[in-house]
This record gives structure tokens, C-alpha cells and sequence, in this order.
């Protein structure tokens, strides 16, 4: 199976995710909101792994099953 | 970072207007004449009446509870759980209604426009423009609205005052052909389904100055909206006629490209009506992007939405690249758009039920000790 856009969403998982840990975390911090500057980090890693298994799957995919 | 209550009922309803107004511009005719025929006026303004209809019943659930929305309402009215799990259903329903938006725009865009431009690039560049407005509070939210109305509006009305000069009256008649009774339901559901944007009431009303001015603001949004909906129809029909309009893919578009404004100034004005066009699809998209966050942000008690704005925006782009071609995207508009409106109609008349019938009960027990 080809998804033509996977790339696309691979580089918007890392960037939505480094952009979450690089602005909001901090911003939350600042604003002493604790519960939110935990969710913001948690959902930043979120991103950024899951463009990572999206690599994985797309390699292991068209690699040894395809 | 709460939201102030600050929002008119000027504003609320500039932002029905441009929230309403989108997308759903340019196949319009063609839903309706596909539905209709020559009743097309007819299919437009019955879908219109059935989205009043479910907007009137949210208005009146939001101004009973002028301090939430139906994510928190809900959960007061049908239990914590149940209404957990409608919250979750209007929240992914809204999330798959940003991706269309987003992908109809890049489907027009790269057809009509940048033809060379990928797809993809125009998709991102749309939803990159929402998720970063989405980051302001919920007043700026009513500026950007309030702001685009007129630049919305004007164009439209000139495009369609200019283009009637060449209609043909007799391409409506009969205003009712009634031929094919179920197709005709089926059309007015598709209209309707172009209203869903007015849900987005839900979220103003609680940061409205005045809750209790909703009613008149959604009442005067859905009539100009609808209004100039049932006049773009009526100038199309009136124009082409319905044979050529099911040939056309974006009869609005062909409107706007047949109509001049005399004395040679410009000979064609589907430059200027696709630059218009633009922005209410970046209002629509705002407006929907926005409320899936908000929700988000309230079932889950966060105090803040900003950190939701860039976390979805992957998730939307994938399902909005997830029809196949043009006539697929539109084939899932049209099944999602009905299917929808279970969850814009049906799923708040539930609820104002159950609210009466508890408020009932209330009352009752409150009577008998007396």
C-alpha cells in the first residue's frame, strides 16, 4: 500500500510536536499552569512519536510485507 | 486564560454569517438542482428552514444554560458518562468537518488556480492558517469574523446583482416539479447539512455579553446567510438552467465567471469572487478548527486551547487527504453532511427534551411538599 502524503503528515508530527515542547511547555510553565504544561509535554512527545512510528511502519511495510 | 464575556450579539451573529457562508458556496446549485430540478429555490429553502429549525432548538438549550456549552450541558443533562460520549461523537464529527473543509478548498484551488501547486501544500497551508488563529482567545476569535462579513458579503450580492441581467425566468418554473418526492428530501438534508457551522453557537453564547440576545442573533444569521444562499440558486438556475447546470462542477464559480460589470470594466469577476471565496473558507475553517479544540479544552477541563491547535493539525490533514479523488471527497461530504445532522439536530432536540422533562420533574417535586 502507497500513501502518497505519509511524508506530509511525518514532517507535521515533528513539527506540531517541536513546536508544542519548544513554545507551549514553556508558556505554561511561565503561567504556572502545572496540569497543562504536563498535557502540552505529553502531547508534544505524542507527535513526535508517532511520526516516528510512522517511519518505522512505512520501512517494515514496504521492506517485509509488500 | 478563561475566556471574557465579551462577545455582542452584533458579533455572534457576523460570526454565524461567515462560519455558514464556505465551502459549500460553489456546489450549491448543484446539490440543489441535482435534488430539485427547476424546485431548486424550493430544495434550498426548506434545507434552509430544517438548519433554523436545529439552530432555533441549540439557541434555546444554550440560553437555558448561558454559562456552558453542550459539551458541559450535556453532561448535566443525560448523565457524566453518556454525555462524555456524545461529547466525544460531536467532537470527532467536527474534527472530520475541518478536514473536508480544508481538503474542498485545496480540491478547488488547485484546480481552478495553482494548478502546478501540490494538493498537499495547499491543504497545510489552509490548516497551518487556522491552528495558529486558533491560538487567540475567543474575542479575537469575533474580530477575524466580524472583520471578513462585509468582505464576504458584498461580492457575492454584486456578482449575483450583476448576473441577473441575463437570467431566464422560465428556467425556474415550475418552482414546484415534485417529481421525485425522496430525491428532493435527500437534496434539502444536503443543504442543511452546508449549515452545520452554526453549532459553533454553542461556544459563543456562554461569552456573549448577554446570553439572551442568542436567539435574535442566530435568527438574523441564518436568514442573511440562508438568504443569500436561496439568491446564489435562484441567480444560477435562473442563468444556466438546470440541464447545464448538472454539467457544471462549481456552478457558483461559472456565475462568477459569465458575469461582467458593465461598461467593460471587468469582463469577468472569478478572480475577485475565488479571492473572496478564499476568506469564507478560512472563516469556516476557523470556526470548526476552533470549536473541536474548545471542546477538547472543556471535556477535558483544561484551562487553556492553545497546546490543542498544533497537536490535531497532523490528524486533520490525514483525514483530509483521505478521499481518493473529487467525486469521492464530495460522495463522503454529502454522507458525513446528512449523517451529521443527527448529531446538529436531532442530538440537541434529545437534550431539550430531556432539560424540559427534568425541569418538569424538578418542579413537580418542589410542588408537592407545599
Amino acid at each position: 500500500m502507497y500513501i502518497g502524503y505519509l511524508n506530509y503528515v511525518i514532517v507535521l508530527c515533528w513539527v506540531t510536536g517541536g513546536l508544542i515542547l519548544l513554545t507551549d511547555v514553556k508558556a505554561y510553565k511561565n503561567a504556572s499552569l502545572k496540569k497543562e504544561q504536563k498535557v502540552s509535554k505529553f502531547l508534544g512527545l505524542v507527535n513526535i512519536s508517532i511520526g516516528f512510528g510512522l517511519i518505522a511502519g512505512d520501512f517494515i511495510f514496504s521492506h517485509f510485507m509488500w | 486564560m478563561g475566556d471574557p464575556k465579551e462577545i455582542t450579539a452584533l458579533q455572534a451573529t457576523t460570526i454565524l454569517i461567515s462560519t455558514i457562508i464556505g465551502v459549500g458556496v460553489l456546489p450549491l446549485p448543484l446539490f440543489a438542482v441535482r435534488a430539485g430540478e427547476t424546485s431548486a429555490p424550493f430544495v434550498t429553502l426548506t434545507g434552509v428552514f430544517l438548519a433554523a429549525i436545529g439552530l432555533m432548538i441549540l439557541t434555546y438549550l444554550g440560553i437555558r444554560h448561558p454559562h456552558k456549552t453542550i459539551i458541559t450541558y450535556s453532561q448535566d443533562i443525560i448523565g457524566k458518562w453518556l454525555g462524555k460520549i456524545f461529547s466525544i461523537v460531536v467532537i470527532f464529527f467536527f474534527l472530520i468537518l475541518s478536514s473536508l473543509t480544508a481538503r474542498e478548498f485545496g480540491a478547488v484551488v488547485v484546480t481552478a488556480v495553482l494548478r502546478e501547486t501540490p494538493l498537499e501544500v495547499t491543504v497545510i497551508v489552509m490548516l497551518l492558517l487556522a491552528a495558529i488563529s486558533c491560538r487567540n482567545n475567543i474575542n479575537v476569535f469575533a474580530y477575524i469574523h466580524n472583520l471578513y462579513v462585509p468582505m464576504i458579503l458584498a461580492p457575492v450580492l454584486i456578482v449575483v446583482a450583476f448576473s441577473l441581467k441575463n437570467a431566464n425566468l422560465l428556467y425556474l418554473r415550475p418552482i414546484f416539479l415534485g417529481n421525485d418526492l425522496w430525491n428532493m428530501a435527500g437534496g434539502m438534508l444536503t443543504v442543511s447539512a452546508l449549515f452545520q457551522g452554526s453549532f459553533i453557537i454553542t461556544m459563543i453564547i456562554p461569552a456573549m455579553k448577554t446570553p439572551k440576545k442568542a436567539m435574535k442573533a442566530s435568527l438574523w444569521g441564518i436568514l442573511i446567510s440562508g438568504g443569500l444562499y436561496l439568491l446564489i440558486v435562484i441567480a444560477t438556475v435562473a442563468i444556466f438552467g438546470p440541464e447545464e447546470i448538472k454539467q457544471i462542477f462549481w456552478p457558483t464559480l461559472e456565475l462568477a465567471r459569465t458575469t461582467a460589470i458593465p461598461g467593460n470594466i471587468l469582463q469577468r469577476l472569478d478572480i475577485i469572487f475565488l479571492a473572496v471565496w478564499v476568506l469564507a473558507v478560512f472563516t469556516t475553517l476557523f470556526s470548526s478548527y476552533y470549536f473541536t479544540i474548545h471542546s477538547i479544552k472543556e471535556l477535558f477541563r483544561l484551562k487553556d486551547h492553545k497546546v490543542l491547535s498544533y497537536f490535531i493539525l497532523p490528524f486533520v490533514f490525514f483525514l483530509a487527504m483521505a478521499p481518493q479523488n473529487v467525486l469521492h471527497m464530495y460522495e463522503i461530504i454529502q454522507l458525513i453532511g446528512r449523517a451529521g445532522l443527527l448529531i446538529t439536530i436531532i442530538y440537541p432536540a434529545f437534550l431539550l427534551l430531556i432539560d424540559f422533562l427534568r425541569s418538569w420533574r424538578r418542579k413537580k417535586n418542589v410542588a408537592k411538599p407545599s
